[in-house]
């Protein structure tokens, strides 16, 4: 009996030297933002309707995503212009058996692409976690009735028409005749502008993403693996950090930022430049009770 | 579920005592325990002395309860602590806190040579300078720790303590999970020669959501001041007290890993590991009492969090080496340990002189001096006793002397002297108009016995100073009625007042006058009084609050049962 205590005593409190991961979100990189300026224009405009971000976190061999990534879809298609989707593909730990590609040598499944990001794990991450998918979240909020900001998808349609009725605290916007567009060839570069209708306590950050349609490549469903399934608003890159840009000034209606970010695609990054997309959403700190939440969505094409 | 732990106690603590009352030949009937206190503030407004605080303006009240209770019974211990606080300041000055419920339960069982405890449990390691789960009612402190501790006492001369468990906060926990193991080993060498060896480990993990909002923080700083933060911290110590004859030497090193800490001057977090090195040595012999102790604190701050300061989250705890003064006047100033960084050196003298003169009339002599500096400044001048030049580095000095004398069987007195540095903005993160503050003070008491039973006491001190609020004199007249009755009245009035940031005009003199009485009755004691408290410093053992000046009614209930 001593002994066991003991054993289990000293099992408790055995100190692991393995080296801790980087935290998601932290950002050692120099901001990517070319010009910024900030001010309080007198002539409010109206407030925009809020839009919605659904990140649909996802993987190519779970076999419950197409159904997901369908909801997600009908729900684009009912309301242009209005609703916007991330599909992001984590990739640590158990959820690797579901998003990891199809690579085995000679077999019939063999992946083009890797959709799996460390950034997408990291916003997996941020968002509370989960060792199931499909799952996503509705404009990063924690609905009534609700633990967590990540929830399954047959609620995400309800919860999206919840989303859709309200005014926006914020207008995004672009501002130059450009917007968002290729400066040269690998580089993009996004003008954007901010503009709050209303005040806000809550520290208010912007996120810019880069996301793929048009991605033919295998994918799990149900029993089957589909040969040609085509992977949309796959997300590629986080211009901002993962936690996003924080919008340093007193937020007060009337209060505009307007930032230029820059992001040069590396030679690795071969993405189709003709089918990347921008999305742009403006969201709450990592503190308080609104953690996260998402304020607005849009969503650029490049020219 | 706490009212479910509630159930659960109140049954078991009715079964055992109707099973007791039923079983009267039972021999192991248990033992049932306890004590309650109570605290209710009515609050008077007085603009003269700066009360400003929510409870003068809209509760007008407050009342803070504990009722502690402990039933023992075959090497089981149950114990449950109920909570009340209503319109309460003692967590936040400047919050009204109202919530009651269960403060701590645990039951813990000897098996052999173990001893399991599972719920809440205060505990520390060797001095507690890397783990210590304490509370600190006076100033609104309660660090305990619920989770689950076992003791194993393999021989008379050896412990082993083991924990993990999350700490207390409020009515509810911190998330983040703390570890730890403490060893301590007795030896005893011969008759003259023993050591007393320990030595500890603590790991502290904070959760995702922490996480998150430390590198949301981190991410706004400038680029070169950015760093990765880590989840866990590791502390270490290792400690011995080695006992020779009529010395006694006691020696720690403590070591942190690097983590996150927020330093107040940058404004910022920085990643940052730390250490503590702490001696004390003493001597005591017929007559003669001496005591020195030296401290260097190097970024040693550790709480559940980063994002935790002044005295929330608390998981080391730094004990203050400079004297704790009781006297009204003489605990004005005090020196809040810097865990960030600081010397401290300290040395105290009692002597009794053994002449039969002074041996027939009890005279004892008190010397303390001590001296606190930053941890770069620590060299002949700053600790220089006979430098009187104001010198923010060095942040706080002292150096009292008391003498006390018994004339014959019903008079008594003392008489004595302080002096003080003290670098005030940092101790008070008070504003650069408030100046590095140099204080004399001039105290003494008298006690004279009237009758067998009845004796009256007499203090003064008279506090000089032009920095701070300026001078003050503070004087006591105390009637005690043995073996039930106190009374007391005193007064302390600012002379010489520095005046800042008050309605008041500066020729007014300003009070602060209280009546005081108490009545004890065996193991009861109940004291009411109307109270006028200067803003100032509170502080036990080194951890401190900043407490803003208070006006009004004050009653106490104190009881053990």
């Amino acid at each position: 009996m001593k002994k066991i205590i003991l054993l289990f005593t000293i099992s408790l409190f055995i100190f692991t030297s393995c080296e801790e991961e980087v935290p998601p979100g932290l950002n050692l990189t120099p901001e990517r933002s070319v010009f910024d300026t900030t001010y309080i224009t007198n002539t409010i405009p109206v407030a925009q309707t809020t839009n919605v971000l659904i990140e649909d976190f996802t993987g190519v061999k779970c076999p419950n995503c197409p159904r997901a990534q369908t909801v997600a879809k009908n729900l684009m298609i009912a309301n242009p212009n209005r609703v916007y989707v991330m599909a992001i593909h984590p990739g640590k730990g158990l959820l690797s058996t579901l998003t990891s590609p199809f690579k085995t040598p000679g077999d019939d499944h063999d992946s083009k692409y890797d959709f799996r990001t460390a950034e997408g794990a990291d916003l997996l991450t941020l968002l509370g976690g989960t060792s199931q998918l499909p799952i996503g979240s509705i404009n990063r909020t924690i609905f009534s009735g609700e633990t967590s900001i990540l929830i399954n998808d047959p609620k995400w349609t309800s919860k999206t028409n919840e989303k859709l009725i309200s005014s926006s605290i914020v207008n995004i916007d672009t501002f130059s005749n450009k917007g968002v567009y290729f400066a040269d060839a690998n580089k993009i570069r996004v003008n954007v502008k901010i503009t709050y209708t209303t005040n806000a306590t809550d520290s208010q950050f912007v996120s810019i993403a880069i996301i793929e349609d048009k991605l033919i490549d295998y994918q799990e469903s149900g029993s089957v693996v589909l040969d040609n399934y085509e992977h949309n608003h796959v997300f590629r890159k986080m211009i901002t950090p993962t936690t996003g840009s924080q919008l340093k000034a007193t937020i007060v209606a009337g209060r505009v930022f307007e930032t230029t970010y820059e992001y040069e695609l590396t030679p690795t990054e071969t993405w189709n430049k003709k089918n990347l997309k921008v999305v742009v959403f403006v969201h709450n700190g990592t503190n308080g009770a609104n953690k996260f939440v998402v304020q607005q969505v849009k969503e650029y094409e490049i020219h | 579920m706490k009212k479910i732990i509630l159930t659960l106690f109140l049954t078991i603590t009715c079964f055992y005592i109707i099973n007791a009352q039923e079983n009267v030949d039972n021999k192991d009937k248990g033992e049932f325990s306890g004590n309650f206190q109570n605290t209710n503030q009515f609050y008077v407004n007085d603009a003269k002395i700066g009360t400003n605080t929510t409870q003068y303006k809209r509760e007008l009240s407050s009342a803070d309860a504990w009722l502690f209770l402990s039933y023992k019974l075959k090497g089981f211990k149950f114990n449950l602590r109920y909570d009340v606080f209503n319109n309460t300041p003692l967590f936040n000055p400047s919050e009204a806190y109202t919530k009651s419920g269960i403060g701590i339960w645990s039951i813990s069982k000897d098996i052999d040579n173990f001893n399991i405890t599972v719920g809440y449990f205060y505990d520390q390691f060797g001095t507690g300078m890397v783990f210590r789960a304490f509370e600190d009612r006076n100033l609104g402190l309660d660090f305990a720790i619920n989770g689950i501790r076992l003791i194993y006492s393999p021989s008379e001369n050896t412990q082993i303590k083991a924990f993990t468990g999350l700490q207390k906060f409020r009515f509810d926990v911190r998330p983040e999970v703390i570890k730890g193991l403490n060893i301590e080993h007795r030896i005893e060498l011969n008759e003259d020669l023993n050591l007393q060896l320990g030595a500890s480990a603590v790991n502290r993990t904070i959760n995702q959501n922490t996480m998150n909002t430390v590198v949301g923080a981190i991410n706004n700083y400038e680029l070169k001041n950015r760093f990765i933060p880590t989840y866990n911290v590791y502390l270490g110590n290792i400690y011995n007290t080695l006992s020779y004859k009529k010395f006694s030497l006691y020696t720690e090193y403590c070591q942190k890993s690097k983590e996150a800490i927020f330093n107040p001057v940058l404004d910022r977090m920085e990643l940052k590991d730390g250490r503590v090195y702490y001696t004390s040595l003493s001597y005591s012999t017929k007559g003669l009492g001496i005591n020195a102790q030296y401290k260097k604190i190097e970024s040693f701050s550790l709480r559940t969090s980063p994002l935790e300061n002044l005295n929330l989250g608390m998981i080391a705890y730094l004990p203050s080496l400079t004297r704790q003064n009781t006297y009204r006047l003489l605990a004005r100033y005090n020196a809040v340990v810097q865990e960030l960084g600081e010397n401290a050196l300290g040395m105290e003298f009692t002597i009794k002189p053994q002449a039969k003169y002074f041996k027939k009339h009890q005279t004892t002599i008190n010397i303390n001096t001590s001296v606190v500096t930053s941890s770069d400044n620590f060299d002949g001048k700053r600790i220089n006793p006979f430098s009187f030049e104001q010198d923010t580095a060095r942040y706080f000095r002292e150096h009292y002397i008391d003498v006390s004398h018994k004339f014959n069987k019903k008079f008594k007195a003392m008489l004595g002297f302080q002096y003080i540095n003290y670098n005030q903005q940092l101790f008070e993160q008070k504003t650069k108009e408030y100046e590095y503050v140099t204080a004399k003070t001039y105290f003494g008491e008298i006690t004279y016995k009237l009758t067998p039973t009845r004796s009256l006491r007499v203090e003064a001190q008279y506090l000089e100073t032009k920095q701070d609020l300026g001078s003050f004199i503070n004087g006591t007249v105390e009637l005690n009625i043995a073996p039930h009755y106190s009374f007391s009245v005193g007064d302390m009035v600012n002379v010489d007042r520095v005046v800042r940031n008050t309605q008041a005009s500066s020729s007014d003199l300003v009070h602060y006058w209280n009546v005081f009485g108490s009545y004890t009755y065996k193991t009861t004691r109940m004291t009411a009084g109307f109270i006028k408290q200067v803003e100032g410093v509170n502080c036990t053992g080194g951890v401190c609050r900043v407490e803003p000046a208070f006006s009004g009614v004050r009653v106490t209930l104190q009881t053990n049962f």
